[in-house]
């Protein structure tokens, strides 16, 4: 096991309260002291501003009572270099004032001071204020230590939570596992069936324990969103994908629809995506018996930065009754306990759903009536992928489709759908496409490839495309190749200022993110006419 | 199954699986055994390094991340400075969003969470070993 420790600060709450009294006089110094020994208080007195400063810093106190004349430093300036030390700062401190004047009570309190006792005082006045500062100062120092408390304990949780997902993951992957391998081999009918039932019930307790897993994250503030380019419909697909299986069980369809003026590519974090509308799907499909489940995705509105998008999940099933439904979205309830034993599930789904679209600037509902399906809607934001203005002009392209030189050409990109992009459009154009995932995979397969074109994502792990051009530009110089290979970036953020910098950088030109296969080939020309001069 | 389908040759390859749990070398065994890749196994991370240092041909490296004596991280970082070319695959049941970030940033090549599954596993060892466009 991995250990974790944990220290809780305590603080000294129940101890005799120590009061420090500074005063030039002896007499007010023994007076005050006198009329303070009645209570259990510990009592240490200084008469001038430097033992004062001496003693605050060596002893605890939790109040100190400070005379404004003091013979040495004044009594403001105690209280200011008292205020300025994070040893000393949290000591109440009030002043003992023989002036009365408006200015001199407020510079006090300006300086940090709790209160001021006027001088000549009456003794219940003194003890009054000692004894309602001190009580204060109890009461805060308990709040601090619950507080601390609360958070070391809220850490503790996550922790335990990390360590237990860890130490059930560990015989799970024996299990689910091993079922794997065993399907390998040979194995009766009877015999497969009976691995694929064990296999489902572990891939379900898997589920439970992610649920769990993601849910702590989520409390404990430790999720983090990807801002990556990705196709929605792609992504939609890929979750009817999943729950085909489980719908089709059932006899239920499940189908998806996007709206047409919904744009095709957006940037997000495509998996919390997925995971929310598998929740919700998976929570229809339960609860539906013949019917249909369907997502459906519209425009709210888009603009240059942001898309903000309506999605929803329909379903032809039991539905809920409004009383239950306001129940719905939190942690570990579920409409009925009876729907835990008739239904199975954690009913953390809807609660970390909720949490993930909250996360995205959205929120999450549902329309229902008992017996009559449920609408589970959410709104949420995604940046705007910035599109290359399309290239029209056919004539000119379908001229240049005609040039039949092929390339050999590097994609340096680490986002596999992008990948799959760049893959797909130039194998297309009939070209070879090589594909490495990070500048120095880049550098070292330019070597070794000899590529006629390098397509450079900016933003890549290891070795930036800046770093690479550098560094494949250096290899090119010292072993003196004649003609150096053509390095294009590609990157999602297109400014001006970028493009200056991706020339400075030893780069020849520049594709826009997403680019599609016009652009492609506008700029395949533009090389190929580069290179033939 | 597509498995099948998949042929996986690792011939004259070398993989060196660290792991500490006696299931999971039970796994990888039987999961690794059959693409006649040459089998390498250290019980903790010091002995991985030990190990590396012997080895003059390693490609790649199986790593589990909670071991004892010295844990799959800190091996990572060691391996990678002295072999920059062996790919490391992390292989860890913490799924932790700090966790991959870390590995990540000690140098390995690959992240995959437990429990494994078979196709994933060995779809990730083929992309290092026998790169995609030399099929």
């Amino acid at each position: 096991m991995v250990k974790h420790y944990i220290s809780i600060k305590m603080q000294n709450i129940g101890h005799t309260s120590r009061i420090l009294i500074v005063d030039d006089v002896q007499l007010n110094l023994d007076l005050m002291k006198d009329i303070l020994s009645d209570q259990e208080y510990q009592i240490a007195t200084a008469i001038n501003g430097k033992s004062a400063l001496a003693k605050a810093r060596a002893h605890k106190f939790d109040l100190i009572l400070l005379d404004v004349v003091l013979p040495d430093i004044d009594g403001f300036e105690v209280c200011s270099i008292l205020k300025s030390n994070p040893q000393t700062q949290d000591i109440p401190i009030i002043f003992l004032t023989a002036k009365k004047e408006k200015d001199s009570i407020v510079k006090g309190f300006q300086l940090g001071a709790v209160d001021y006792i006027p001088k000549p005082f009456s003794k219940e006045e003194l003890l009054a204020r000692v004894n309602l500062h001190l009580t204060l100062r109890r009461a805060q120092h308990e709040l601090i230590h619950s507080k601390e408390i609360a958070e070391a304990s809220a850490k503790a949780k996550a922790i335990f939570l990390a360590n237990i997902s860890h130490e059930i993951r560990t015989p799970m992957n024996g299990i689910i596992g091993m079922i794997d391998i065993m399907k390998r081999t040979e194995l009766t009918g009877e015999q497969l069936e009976y691995i694929d039932i064990i296999g489902i019930s572990g891939e379900n307790l898997l589920m439970i324990i992610n649920d769990v897993l993601d849910f702590s994250k989520i409390e404990a503030g430790q999720v983090t969103f990807e801002r990556i380019i990705f196709n929605l419909a792609d992504e939609i697909n890929e979750v009817t994908k999943i729950l085909r299986y489980k719908a089709l069980q059932k006899g239920l369809s499940l189908s998806f629809q996007i709206a047409p003026e919904v744009p095709e590519l957006l940037i997000g974090d495509p998996l919390r995506l997925k995971q929310v509308l598998i929740n919700l799907c998976n929570n229809s499909i339960k609860f539906t018996s013949k019917g249909f489940v369907r997502i459906q995705v519209s425009l709210i509105k888009s603009d240059e930065e942001l898309v903000r998008l309506y999605f929803e999940v329909r379903d032809s099933g039991i539905g809920i009754s409004p009383e239950n439904q306001s129940k719905l979205f939190t942690s570990f309830t579920q409409a009925e306990t009876s729907t835990t034993r008739k239904f199975g599930g954690t009913g953390l789904g809807l609660a970390i759903s909720k949490n993930l679209v909250q996360l995205m600037n959205g929120s999450i509902g549902i329309i229902s009536e008992e017996g009559n399906g449920a609408i589970f809607h959410f709104e949420c934001e995604f940046g705007t992928v910035t599109q290359t203005p399309d290239i029209e002009d056919n004539q000119a392209l379908e001229e240049i489709l005609n040039f039949d030189k092929k390339f050999k050409i590097l994609v340096a990109e680490d986002n596999v759908i992008n990948q799959k992009i760049a893959i797909l459009n130039l194998e297309k154009l009939g070209h070879q496409v090589l594909v490495v995932s990070d500048g120095i995979q880049a550098v070292e397969s330019c070597i070794r490839e000899s590529p006629d074109l390098i397509l450079m994502d900016i933003q890549m792990p290891e070795m930036d495309g800046i770093e690479a051009t550098a560094k494949i530009r250096e290899w090119e110089y010292l072993n003196k190749v004649k003609t150096r290979v053509p390095i294009v970036a590609m990157t999602a953020n297109a400014m001006k200022s970028d493009k200056e910098l991706f020339i400075n950088a030893g780069m020849d030109d520049f594709l826009g993110k997403p680019f599609n296969v016009s652009d492609l080939i506008w700029l395949l020309n533009r090389i190929y006419k580069q290179q033939e001069v | 199954m597509e498995l099948k389908d998949t042929v996986y040759a690792w011939e004259g390859k070398s993989v060196l699986v660290v792991e500490d749990n006696e299931t999971s070398n039970i796994y990888f065994e039987a999961a690794l055994r059959k693409t006649k890749a040459r089998l390498m196994w250290a019980k903790n991370g010091m002995d991985a390094v030990e190990i590396v240092k012997k080895t003059e041909h390693l490609d790649l490296i199986l790593m589990d991340i909670n071991m004892p004596k010295m844990d799959g991280m800190e091996a990572t970082k060691i391996i990678k400075d002295m072999r920059p070319e062996i790919i490391i695959v992390v292989q860890t049941a913490f799924i932790l969003s700090g966790e991959e970030r870390l590995c990540h940033e000690a140098g390995c090549d690959e992240f995959i969470t437990k429990p494994i599954r078979l196709k994933y596993l060995l779809d990730t060892i083929n992309h290092y070993l026998v790169p995609p466009t030399k099929k």
